[in-house]
């Protein structure tokens, strides 16, 4: 077919002539300009594919600024003459930071690991105790420094037979109370669902949750820092309190009675919820509740009980929630 | 209107550069790719002065066609000069530099995709990878095309394949070759480059052709409302 002959969608598909529409300076410019004045009919043809393929571009304004020219050709430059610094300068984008941040991370941690499990092994075995409070029981523990710790029922303290030489770690489930001998050279650590509570000597209160990943910290004496794995740490002073749950974390003041109340003997209960009331009491006197006739206990308890028996807890509560008791063995029956 | 700012920087860059050699841009336009090439290879700064300088900007916005993250496209554009000038003594022959690079950073981006590194990997959604638009902004279209023929036209090009869309940013606006499509879109044969835009073009073909016949029908409307008024 002869360019004589050619329709516009014929135009827009030559090489020839697109490259000529595209490159003003094209050589073949002294042709297309004698052959338009030799076939004026197909000039009309003509400019349309020549306003087609002159129109077309990207839709996406994708430029580079000013700085970022700048930045990629310093990139360049910079990788090219220092080969020495070839991954720290050329790298100048935040990912690759980051990526060489945790790999320089994992090597110093795993330099750690390796140096703090020789000297460890090296002096000799760790071996672990872990004591259980069963439910209804609280029990107290002395550890080989001297400390001493309140597990209260239904937790969990694990912990080695004798401490190394530069830490006293503890892994705890549920809540304690601990009354730590000050020493400086050793700081001892409580472990609870990813969350490290580290003091030096002090008396404090951890309550954790694993069903709910709820931990709480309650400072009584002395000064703790609170860190978990997310890069938050708090240092609390005394009646400060830090509580993490699974999608906050919030500081503030507790009250005594109600945090730490249960190493006193002392079943506080404020402004509880049914739920609470039942849990706290199904752990502390080691029972559990059967609610008959689909009773609840009024919600927004608040009563302190020191030293009382659970019948003498229950004709309490039954003041104001307005029910019937009985007691069958370890079971507790409630009703209208 | 990019081109102007092209040359700014162009003049610019060269001033600096070559200092007391009064060397003019149009010194290293002119030469065939082959020269460029050879002198780069030698080692030659102002050979990778106006690699980087010409082709620096249209790298990345091709580049940005394939992922929505920019930060990406940046590094593999950096990434493929620091390549070039570390092993230039080494590299082949680019008839092609434009396809050369083209292709390159095109291989680079579309294998990291495929590798899924869910932290880089923002793959551009296929429909909006090479979006066509028409510009207005010559005053020969303006005369030729119509608002809303060309936005027929928009909309056909739209539905086309992303490869179809692609080979047509690069043969109509990036002025590549068929050989030269072929090259950077990976396909063995020239053939193959032609078929994509043949077959695209033969689609729009239905968009193309009535212009003609509407931009005379609205002359005449034209004409009739004017003789009616007067």
């Amino acid at each position: 077919m002869k360019y004589r002959d050619y329709a516009v969608e014929d135009f827009v598909k030559d090489e020839f002539f697109v490259s000529w529409v595209k490159n003003k300076h094209a050589e073949s410019d002294h042709f297309w300009k004698i052959w338009i004045q030799n076939n004026p009919e197909k000039l009309e043809t003509v400019n349309m594919a020549i306003s087609i393929i002159k129109s077309i571009g990207y839709k996406h304004r994708n430029e580079l600024s000013g700085q970022e020219y700048a930045e990629v050709f310093e990139g360049i430059i910079k990788n090219d003459k220092d080969p020495y610094k070839n991954t720290s300068v050329r790298k100048i984008f935040p990912w690759r930071s980051f990526a060489a941040a945790v790999i320089i991370s994992l090597f110093i941690g795993s330099l750690l690991f390796i140096y703090f499990n020789r000297t460890n092994s090296s002096t000799r075995e760790v071996t672990y105790l872990t004591k259980n409070s069963p439910v209804g029981v609280k029990t107290t523990i002395k550890l080989n420094d001297g400390s001493v710790v309140k597990l209260n029922a239904g937790g969990s303290l694990k912990f080695p037979d004798e401490f190394s030489a530069n830490q006293r770690l503890v892994y705890l489930e549920g809540e304690a109370f601990f009354e730590v001998i000050r020493d400086e050279t050793r700081p001892f650590l409580v472990m609870t669902n990813e969350i490290v509570t580290k003091v030096l000597g002090t008396s404090f209160n951890v309550k954790s949750n694993s069903e709910n990943q709820r931990v709480e910290v309650a400072l009584v004496a002395g000064k703790v820092s609170v860190s978990d794995q997310n890069g938050n740490s708090f240092v609390l002073r005394p009646r400060e309190m830090v509580t993490f749950a699974s999608n906050n974390i919030a500081k503030g003041y507790f009250d005594h009675d109600l945090v730490v109340g249960w190493t006193q003997n002392k079943l506080v209960f404020a402004k509880a919820s049914d739920r609470e009331v039942v849990d706290k009491l199904e752990n502390w006197y080691g029972v559990s509740f059967v609610l008959r006739d689909g009773y609840m206990f009024k919600d927004d308890y608040s009563g302190v009980f020191e030293n009382e028996s659970l019948e003498n807890v229950l004709k309490g509560i039954s003041y104001t929630s307005d029910f019937i008791y009985e007691i069958k063995d370890k079971t507790v029956i409630i009703s209208h | 209107m990019e081109n102007d700012r092209y040359h700014t920087s162009l003049d610019f860059h060269s001033q600096k550069k070559l200092g007391g050699h009064n060397i003019l841009p149009e010194f290293w336009e002119k030469k065939p790719d082959r020269e460029i090439w050879n002198l780069f290879k030698k080692g030659n700064e102002q050979a990778f002065n106006f690699l980087y300088k010409t082709y620096v900007r249209q790298l990345f916005k091709y580049g940005c066609e394939f992922t929505s993250n920019r930060e990406v496209v940046k590094d593999h554009v950096q990434d493929l000069f620091i390549y070039l000038r570390r092993n230039r003594a080494k590299l082949g022959d680019a008839p092609s530099i434009k396809a050369y690079l083209f292709k390159s950073l095109r291989r680079d981006i579309v294998r990291e995709l495929r590798k899924g590194n869910r932290y880089r990997n923002q793959p551009l959604d296929e429909n909006q990878s090479f979006d066509i638009s028409l510009s207005y902004e010559t005053k020969l279209i303006h005369e030729q095309l119509i608002k809303e023929k060309k936005e027929c036209l928009e909309r056909a090009m739209a539905k086309l394949s992303p490869k179809q869309r692609e080979a047509i940013i690069l043969f109509y606006y990036e002025n590549l070759s068929y050989r030269e499509i072929a090259e950077v879109m990976e396909m063995k044969m020239i053939k193959s480059a032609r078929k994509l835009i043949y077959r695209a073009i033969d689609t729009l073909k239905g968009e193309i052709l009535p212009y003609k016949s509407s931009l005379i029908d609205s002359a005449i409307l034209l004409v009739a409302m004017l003789s009616f008024l007067f």
